[in-house]
């Protein structure tokens, strides 16, 4: 333990006033200031910390030995990791926060984005400065001989953050039709799953929509007033249409409600196998309109039951029992939704 | 701000390697006609064959990046299609675009030579260019007819790049729908 303190003590100790070492004890001396703060100074100290922390990477990374450790064989040229660690460090500072950093959500795309053509610019930078005798660095337009070279680093740069971007492109899509997530994407020429495949379809959360939607329509009614609806609806479809509109406004604004208006609703009611008036089933099916793996839409079902329920209800000072027949409805959960999923 | 990152086990790896697969082609490919059509010389040709390629690459991804938000909801539907399931079936306007996309490259590997050379501040004119390089035995004889005649016509020679390597592409890409097509679907 002692070992580690000395040695990090004389590898942090400044061999010469202007050195790396310096601009990283400024920049400890700023988080360590800043910690003690209130919240306005604490912002301006520590940019500072920021500032004094990139200054003393570049410093540091440009180093002989280190930048030889740095430098790595690539197929056509070397790779110098330098640039790409100072310029993830300005996008931390510029746009990043340490909130939610596992997740990347605490980074906002442009950030990813714009480290690889800031590093870019990093590297390049030198080929614009022309050092003089008289120590002042000049502004130079570089050598034609570089140029080529500086083009093609350039652009190469660019292509990774397209990249980056094109990521960025397919979450935005998988955002907008979460129901993707269920597919298979091994065919896929451009995406690869790291994960194996636990989404499941978002049929399910459509019909348990619907199921809630149709509940607060039926439950409470009278039995006579529910037979009639059931009546209505072997008569004509708007019930389907009316309930389809209800659960497209109840998950339009949820996450991937995009995609509501690719989920479309059937369903049907059959009397029992006897006929005796007893109860009625409910068939639910909500079929995926959208892109899939098999180039089928697909369909959800959820099963359900209507049920007379005779409540008792007794007023007091009153020795009769009034009795009322309401309807309740029971829906099966959808379960494991592959097994549901019948191909069209 | 709502959070943009949910799906991180999607990564658009094949797409890169496809890219880096396509763009070697590419390079290679041009850079041959470059040289056979312009008497660049080798090292000459590769690298204004990879300079191109890369800025045309780019310009296209740009492209789809400013695109892709007005492009009708079927339209949307049918790139997703394509980028998670493979390509299955060709509709014409997809021939349209691939055409056009031709005839764009084209235009931008036209101009983004020029550019080059006027950023290199190079002649237009390659003089003097028996002195890069070994040529090859069958291309002195032919390359001496090439100089007494004309000057190379770089239009032309950026054209026949451009379709070689179009061509190949195209070919990679039916392969790779064919055997997509020989497997059936799970």
């Amino acid at each position: 333990m002692k070992d580690l303190f000395a040695s990090l003590r004389s590898f942090l100790t400044p061999k010469d006033l202007a050195s790396w070492q310096t601009f990283m004890l400024l920049s400890i001396f700023s988080v360590v200031m800043g910690a003690f703060m209130s919240s306005l100074a604490q912002g301006i100290v520590s940019s500072f910390g920021w500032f004094f922390l990139i200054v003393a990477v570049w410093w540091f990374v440009y180093g002989k030995d280190v930048q030889t450790a740095l430098t790595f064989n690539a197929i056509f040229t070397k790779v110098f990791l330098g640039p790409w660690i100072i310029s993830t460090l300005i996008v931390l500072a510029v746009f990043g926060s340490w909130n939610g950093f596992a997740n990347l959500s605490g980074v906002a795309p442009p950030a990813f984005i714009s480290i690889a053509p800031i590093a870019a610019i990093i590297a390049l930078a030198p080929k614009f400065i022309k050092s003089s005798k008289e120590k002042t660095p000049q502004f130079t337009i570089p050598a034609i001989k570089d140029r080529q070279g500086m083009v093609l680093f350039f652009l190469s740069h660019l292509l990774i953050a397209c990249w980056f971007q094109f990521y960025f492109l397919l979450q935005g899509w998988l955002n907008l039709y979460p129901s993707l997530m269920a597919e298979d994407f091994s065919r896929s020429s451009f995406v690869v799953r790291i994960q194996p495949n636990i989404s499941v379809s978002r049929g399910r959360e459509v019909l348990n929509a619907a199921e809630n939607d149709l509940r607060d329509r039926l439950n409470n009614q009278s039995w006579s007033a529910i037979e009639r609806w059931l009546f209505e609806s072997k008569v004509s479809n708007q019930w389907i249409i009316d309930l389809e509109r209800n659960v497209q406004s109840r998950l339009k604004n949820k996450l991937g409600g995009g995609e509501m208006d690719l989920w479309t609703l059937s369903g049907k009611v059959d009397a029992d196998t006897y006929d005796s008036g007893a109860y009625y089933n409910l068939v639910l099916n909500a079929t995926w309109k959208g892109p899939t793996a098999s180039q089928a839409p697909y369909i959800v079902s959820k099963r359900c039951e209507l049920i007379p329920k005779r409540m008792f209800n007794r007023r007091t000072k009153s020795d009769v029992v009034e009795t009322k027949v309401i309807g309740t409805l029971k829906c099966a959960d959808v379960k494991d939704t592959t097994s549901f999923i019948k191909k069209v | 701000m709502p959070p943009i990152i949910n799906y991180t086990d999607i990564l658009p790896l094949r797409a890169i390697a496809f890219q880096l697969l396509f763009l070697f082609m590419a390079i290679a490919i041009e850079a041959a006609v470059l040289n056979e059509r312009l008497n660049l010389g080798r090292k000459l040709s590769m690298q204004y064959a990879a300079t191109v390629n890369l800025l045309s690459t780019i310009v296209g991804w740009v492209l789809l990046f400013v695109v892709e938000p007005w492009l009708p909801s079927a339209a949307r539907q049918l790139l997703v299609e394509y980028v998670f399931f493979g390509v299955r079936s060709v509709p014409p306007t997809v021939y349209l675009i691939g055409f056009t996309a031709f005839v764009l490259t084209f235009a931008l590997k036209l101009q983004g030579i020029q550019f080059l050379e006027l950023l290199l501040e190079k002649n237009t004119l390659p003089v003097a260019q028996e002195f890069i390089g070994p040529r090859k035995f069958q291309g002195r004889k032919r390359q001496l007819e090439l100089s007494a005649n004309t000057q190379p016509n770089r239009p032309m020679a950026v054209l026949w790049a451009n379709a070689f390597s179009f061509v190949a592409i195209t070919v990679i890409l039916i392969i790779r729908v064919l055997v997509d097509q020989m497997n059936p679907i799970a």
